[in-house]
C-alpha cells in the first residue's frame, strides 16, 4: 500500500532532488571547511566540518531509508533526530568555543 | 646583477624558459608554451630537464604546476600557501604600497576584524615576509627584503575559486574567535 502511495506521489521527484541538492551542498561545505581547517588549524572549523559531514551522512541514510524498504525502520526517525541535534551542537561549539 | 639566463635572451629553448621563469615566477606550463611560442612537448621536456638539474622548482596546485627559479625565495611553498589566501594577499599588497602601515590602518583598509588581521600578520611574520617596527605607540609592518619577487608571485599566482571560498569560510571563523591575541 505504502509503495502504491509512493508511486502516485507527484512531489516525490522534487523531494528527492532537494535531498540530493542538500547532500551535494553538505559535501561541498565539508570540503571547503576541511580546506579552511588545513590552512588555519582552527578547531572551530573542524567542528563545523564534522557538522557538514553529518549532514551528508544524514541525507545519505534518509535516501537509503526511502529507496531500500528493508532499511525503512521506525527507529530511523530517532537516529535522524539525534544526528540533527549533534549537527546543531557542533555548530554551537564552533561558534562559542575559543582557541 | 646579470644572471645566467638573461645573458642569452635569444639562446636555446632552455635559456629562454629559464629567463622567462625568472621574470615570471609562478608561471605554468601552458603560459610558458604560449608566451615563448614553443611546442607543448618541447616546453614540457625542457621544464622537466631544468627541474631535474635543480635550476627551477615546481609545485602543483589544482590543475596547474607552477614553476619558480631555484632559491628565489627560501620558503616558496609556504609563501604560496599564504598567497593563495585573498586576505593575506591584500594585506601584503597594502604593506608594499604603503611601506609601513599600522595594524589599525590595515584593519581599516581590508575591512576585516582586528583578530583576523592579527592572525594573518602573525603568519606573514612567521614566514619572514614582513617584520614589525615600533613607531611610538604604534607597530608598523614592513616588507622584509625585495618587493619585486613578491610582486611577481602576487601577479602570477591567483587563488582558485576553491581557495577563495575556503578562505572566506576561514575568515568567518577567525572573526568569531576575536578573543585570540597575537
Amino acid at each position: 500500500m505504502s509503495s502504491l502511495i509512493r508511486q502516485v506521489d507527484p512531489y516525490e521527484p522534487i523531494e528527492q532532488m532537494i535531498k540530493i541538492a542538500i547532500g551535494a551542498f553538505s559535501v561541498l561545505l565539508l570540503g571547503l571547511s576541511l580546506s579552511a581547517y588545513k590552512k588555519t588549524s582552527l578547531k572551530n572549523i573542524l567542528y563545523a566540518a564534522i557538522a557538514f559531514g553529518l549532514f551528508a551522512v544524514q541525507m545519505f541514510f534518509e535516501y537509503l531509508g526511502d529507496t531500500v524498504e528493508a532499511l525503512d525502520r521506525p527507529f530511523n526517525d530517532v537516529i535522524f533526530s539525534g544526528i540533527t541535534l549533534a549537527i546543531l551542537g557542533l555548530f554551537f561549539l564552533a561558534i562559542v568555543r575559543r582557541k | 646583477m646579470v644572471d645566467e639566463g638573461s645573458q642569452q635572451p635569444d639562446g636555446t629553448p632552455t635559456d629562454k624558459i629559464l629567463q622567462y621563469i625568472r621574470e615570471n615566477p609562478g608561471c605554468h606550463l601552458r603560459k610558458v608554451k604560449e608566451e615563448l611560442k614553443l611546442a607543448m612537448g618541447t616546453a614540457q621536456y625542457q621544464l622537466e630537464r631544468l627541474e631535474k638539474a635543480g635550476r627551477i622548482s615546481s609545485t602543483r596546485r589544482g590543475l596547474y604546476r607552477h614553476y619558480f627559479p631555484a632559491g628565489m625565495l627560501d620558503n616558496e611553498k609556504d609563501i604560496l600557501k599564504i598567497l593563495s589566501q585573498e586576505t593575506a594577499r591584500e594585506i601584503l599588497m597594502f604593506i608594499i604600497e604603503q611601506g609601513g602601515p599600522s595594524h589599525s590602518e590595515i584593519s581599516a583598509k581590508i575591512a576585516i576584524s582586528p583578530a583576523s588581521v592579527n592572525w594573518h600578520i602573525r603568519r606573514l611574520i612567521e614566514l619572514d615576509l614582513i617584520y614589525e617596527e615600533k613607531d611610538g605607540k604604534y607597530k608598523r609592518y614592513l616588507l622584509r627584503g625585495e618587493a619585486k619577487p613578491v610582486i611577481a608571485l602576487l601577479k602570477s599566482y591567483y587563488p582558485t575559486v576553491w581557495d577563495k571560498w575556503s578562505n572566506r569560510l576561514a575568515e568567518m571563523f577567525l572573526s568569531l574567535s576575536r578573543g585570540e591575541k597575537s
